[in-house]
């Protein structure tokens, strides 16, 4: 009893002797640790934030060398100083798609590609990736490659400006397929491109380009005609619609648009020179069903005339002996051309017209074949030959 | 009673009781799962630390562009080395090599018992050290200072020794998961090359330890893995010729290597104490100028240079040059006692050699589309398996670094070739070399890994003892085992389980008049513990102690006996195994 008490005093007298026990405990040592490790996280939480705020400054600094470098064209110097940056901060995107950039700025396309294809399959529907990995593709000459990431880029994800960027994409493949001589399938890009544009007449313009360079002009001049309905004073769709008129030999068509192309573009020879071929056309042209009677054959006596200049000048240019017997068609032109000769006289012509017929086709013929041998000519000529063509085409 | 019931156990030995553990049970031991958590975390603060602490000691020594200047390449890694020595002799002389060998001292020698001191003289020596452009990485490293940090709070916990001394391979599993980013491989390596043996009771506690570790690291540092791994594609099942030709490449390389360390490492110690301050400053100076020649890749970890070799970034002339610097300066670090890891300048010759094979398949066979940086993320595994002899880890340690599984068979192939090839020319691990220069004895892992373990069918005989059912008579049983003598005579109990009896008690309870009455009436039949014949032969000694014999039971019948086997049989079996597998000597390693 007496020890019992001694103890309760004991207690009284030091309070902390609980405690000092507890602490004592191994349940409390196992608190102890747990508390460590608490504040080991939060300590290096700190030190790591300071220590990565350090890293990404350094990194931003060679990024921004790097940038300049790439933009000054020093695409070597360019890819040491992203290399650096991204030493410092080596998961950054941005860091490691510049670094690819440079990379293909330096011509080392396979460095690029690998750079690039880590990204890619990380975001294999980014525009931009898809983009970049088209254009080493097509460095590389795989065109399969090259076809498939230009799709990715056309029905990728694209930051800012997506429209615009998706028909660039767009363009650059039909510019890429167009070079590879698979017009068909270009053609297959433009419909599908020139369902996007907007009612904007410069890239309505471009896109007609690009229908003329994959062989469909009828569908070019319908895009440029667009435009001009847009825009009527917008002078490139003029001069475009202008001469593919002109070049698919709708000359009245093609008139109209190369007199406001060239109104509006004075200084330009080669529209001006185009115009007059076109007028000369439209002034020579026997076959123009808006003629009456009197004027088409006047034409065709006409038409008839410089083609036999033509024949001459041209036989003799190349030293042909015309009157010699011979098996080519300028041989058998000029037998036609010297039996129809006493034929084509106004009386003969009025009281025949399938004599006119015969008269013009044969000029135009002679015309064709005299530029087979001799080369494209000019003048009335020339707009002979654009008539036959045109024809031919026909 | 007029069936006396004498327990039969009373006829022979007494089998043992369970004995007290020796140590007492404290709450550490209770809550160990937990501890494991807690020391994986403490590492995973640590090994981030560390990492801090290797870039920020790169960045002032040598600079934070790509490549250092000429003067700093030289000058840095020489005068750094100097007072890395002065402080390593002085101060951590137990912080010199890479810290796998002294983790493994650690639990077979001193019980678990890593100093603090040199887990902070690993951390400050590695980091100095791998920032001045040596060449070595931070994994071994991290190991040891996980390792140093879970023994220090084991110790401050006052586990028992047992426990004690598995903390420290759970601290190194938290280590290296943390600074590999990658807690399977790590715990693999733990088991493989520390541990040496599958234990449940230190797998749960390992694992928790690495995944808590790289919780903490990933939550920090962010959960990309070590390198950015290209895509990757394995299209023709000949390419697995390809990466054979990397497999025989790796296995030399590692013969070379282990080669160059086990040859230099000896005569450098050997040399004048006082040469050891001027060691690791002529390496660092050695480096340097490899640098300053135009490898500057060669110094630090250079997991950047392996992430851009994978990137396709180097022509194949260049990465084979790479994969022979490397090698050299790598060698030049270690045996000259810098402090510092074996695994990243590892991974990197492996890298550069598996690139540069790549690339001279790609040239010789265009048409396979070769990927340079599948090769040297094959190559990685290839070195880790032929130069460290972790094959299972090496295998892993790809997949989970690439997080591709598709390049498994190329991996499996290649390592394995590598692996057999190192060992056939180099019959002792680079591990176990190391130690044995240190003049110590650690338990050889790969020989662990692959001794045959003894099983009671090695041991048992034949069941030629007298077999009884308890449901015969006395008198019946008598005649049965008439000729027995002295021997054991084994009681079959029904429904199931074996005891056993003798002639002698036999005889014992028909003279006392019992002869007509059953043996399961008479005598109080203890059943007898039984092993099956694919058991261990260890369970077999720990079951025997105390009993004449065992019976061997059948799995799928336990009354079907299979054989019996003793206490003395097991000895016998274990002499005899002793005998012809004697260690040889350590003058003839």
């Amino acid at each position: 009893m007496e020890t019992d008490a001694s103890t309760v005093a004991a207690k009284k007298l030091n309070p902390w002797r609980g405690v000092r026990r507890w602490a004592a405990s191994e349940l409390a040592r196992l608190v102890w640790v747990a508390a460590l490790a608490v504040a080991a996280v939060i300590g290096t939480t700190f030190l790591n934030r300071a220590f990565e705020r350090m890293q990404a400054a350094t990194a931003r600094l060679w990024y921004g060398r790097g940038v300049a470098a790439l933009k000054a064209g020093q695409a070597d110097e360019a890819v040491r100083d992203l290399q650096a940056a991204l030493a410092h901060e080596r998961d950054n995107r941005q860091y490691i798609q510049s670094l690819a950039q440079a990379l293909a700025a330096a011509g080392k396309t396979g460095q690029a590609k690998a750079y690039f294809l880590n990204l890619w399959q990380g975001e294999p529907g980014n525009g931009e990736l898809n983009l970049q990995l088209a254009r080493l593709a097509v460095r590389e000459h795989d065109p399969a490659q090259a076809q498939q990431y230009y799709h990715g880029a056309i029905f990728g994800v694209w930051g800012s400006d997506a429209i615009a960027r998706r028909r660039a994409a767009r363009e650059e493949l039909i510019a890429f397929l167009l070079s590879q001589n698979r017009q068909r399938e270009a053609e297959a890009e433009l419909i599908a491109l020139s369902g996007e544009v907007p009612g904007d007449p410069a890239v309505l313009t471009q896109v007609g380009d690009l229908f003329l360079r994959a062989g469909n002009a009828k569908r070019a001049l319908d895009d440029f005609q667009r435009a001009v309905l847009l825009d009527p004073d917008n002078q490139p769709a003029l001069a475009a619609a202008g001469r593919t008129a002109f070049a698919i030999g709708d000359f009245s068509r093609a008139r109209g648009f190369l007199e406001r192309a060239a109104h509006l573009a004075p200084e330009d020879a080669s529209l001006q020179e185009l115009l007059e071929n076109v007028l000369t056309v439209e002034a020579v042209d026997p076959f123009d069903r808006r003629l009456r009677y009197a004027e088409r054959r006047v034409r065709t006596e006409r038409a008839f005339a410089t083609a036999g200049r033509r024949l001459k000048a041209c036989a003799q240019a190349r030293g042909i002996d015309l009157s010699a017997p011979g098996s080519d068609p300028l041989h058998a032109d000029a037998a036609q051309w010297k039996e129809l000769k006493p034929r084509v006289t106004p009386r003969d012509l009025r009281r025949n017209p399938d004599l006119m017929e015969t008269a013009a086709n044969l000029a135009l013929d002679i015309e064709r074949h005299t530029a087979d041998v001799c080369g494209q000519p000019s003048g009335e000529d020339l707009a002979l030959l654009l008539i036959a063509q045109n024809r031919g085409a026909k | 009673m007029s069936a006396e019931q004498r327990p039969i156990a009373a006829a022979v030995p007494s089998a043992p009781e369970n004995t007290a553990p020796a140590h007492p049970v404290n709450v550490g031991d209770r809550f160990f799962l937990v501890f494991a958590i807690l020391i994986g975390v403490l590492a995973g603060c640590a090994v981030v630390c560390f990492r801090i602490s290797i870039e920020w000691s790169r960045r002032l020594l040598l600079g934070s562009g790509a490549v250092p200047n000429h003067f700093r390449m030289v000058a840095a890694p020489a005068l750094v080395s100097l007072v890395i020595a002065f402080l390593v002799i002085k101060f951590f002389p137990r912080a010199r090599g890479s810290g796998v060998n002294q983790t493994k001292s650690a639990l077979y020698i001193y019980d678990g018992y890593i100093p603090m001191r040199t887990a902070i003289g690993k951390f400050i020596t590695s980091a100095l050290a791998i920032g001045a452009g040596h060449s070595l990485g931070p994994e071994d490293p991290s190991l040891q200072i996980g390792a140093g940090i879970a023994s220090a709070i084991g110790r401050r916990l006052r586990l028992s020794r047992e426990k004690l001394r598995l903390v420290a391979p759970i601290g190194a599993a938290a280590g290296l998961a943390a600074a590999f980013n990658a807690p399977i491989s790590a715990v693999l390596f733990v088991i493989e090359e520390v541990v040496g043996r599958w234990s449940v009771g230190v797998l749960g506690a390992i694992v928790l330890a690495a995944v808590s570790s790289v919780t903490v690291t990933r939550s920090l540092l962010g959960a990309e893995p070590l390198f950015r791994i290209p895509p990757i594609e394995v299209t023709r099942p000949s390419e697995l010729l390809a990466y054979s030709v990397l497999g025989v490449a790796g296995g030399v390389a590692s013969l070379v290597f282990a080669k160059a360390i086990g040859y230099l490492r000896p005569r450098l110690k050997a040399m004048p104490h006082w040469t050891q301050y001027f060691q690791p400053a002529i390496a660092g100076f050695l480096i340097g100028l490899i640098g300053w020649l135009g490898a500057p890749q060669v110094m630090g970890a250079g997991y950047d240079i392996i992430d851009q070799a994978m990137h396709d970034q180097f022509p194949w002339k260049f990465l084979a040059i790479l994969a022979g610097v490397k090698l050299l300066a790598t060698t030049l670090s270690f045996v000259s006692g810098t402090p510092g890891g074996m695994f990243a300048p590892t991974l990197f010759i492996g890298a550069m050699l598996g690139g540069a094979v790549g690339g001279v398949e790609q040239l010789l066979f265009p048409h396979m589309h070769t990927s340079v940086g599948a090769y040297a993320l094959v190559g990685m595994g290839v070195l880790f398996a032929g130069f460290l002899r972790a094959p299972l880890t090496s295998v892993f340690m790809v997949l989970e670094v690439s997080g591709d599984y598709s390049i498994i068979l190329p991996v499996i192939v290649a390592n394995t070739i590598a692996y057999l090839i190192s060992r056939a020319t180099q019959p002792v691990p680079i591990f176990d070399l190391l130690t044995q220069q240190d003049g110590l004895q650690l338990p050889s892992m790969e020989e662990r890994r692959e001794e045959a373990v003894l099983r009671v069918e090695d041991a048992m005989r034949r069941p030629g003892v007298p077999v009884l059912d308890d449901s015969e008579s006395v008198d019946e049983a008598i005649n049965h085992v008439v000729a027995a003598g002295d021997a054991p005579i084994l009681v079959r109990l029904s429904p199931s389980g074996w005891s056993c009896t003798s002639l002698e008690k036999l005889r014992a309870a028909r003279e006392q008049g019992d002869g007509d009455a059953a043996l399961r009436e008479v005598f109080s039949l203890v059943p007898l513990p039984h092993v099956h014949a694919d058991q261990p032969l260890e369970t077999a000694l720990r079951r025997a102690y105390g009993w004449p014999l065992l019976p061997v039971v059948h799995r799928a019948d336990f009354r079907l006996l299979v054989g019996v086997i003793s206490f003395e049989d097991i000895l016998s079996k274990y002499r005899e195994s002793a005998s012809s597998d004697e260690e040889p000597p350590l003058e003839s390693v």
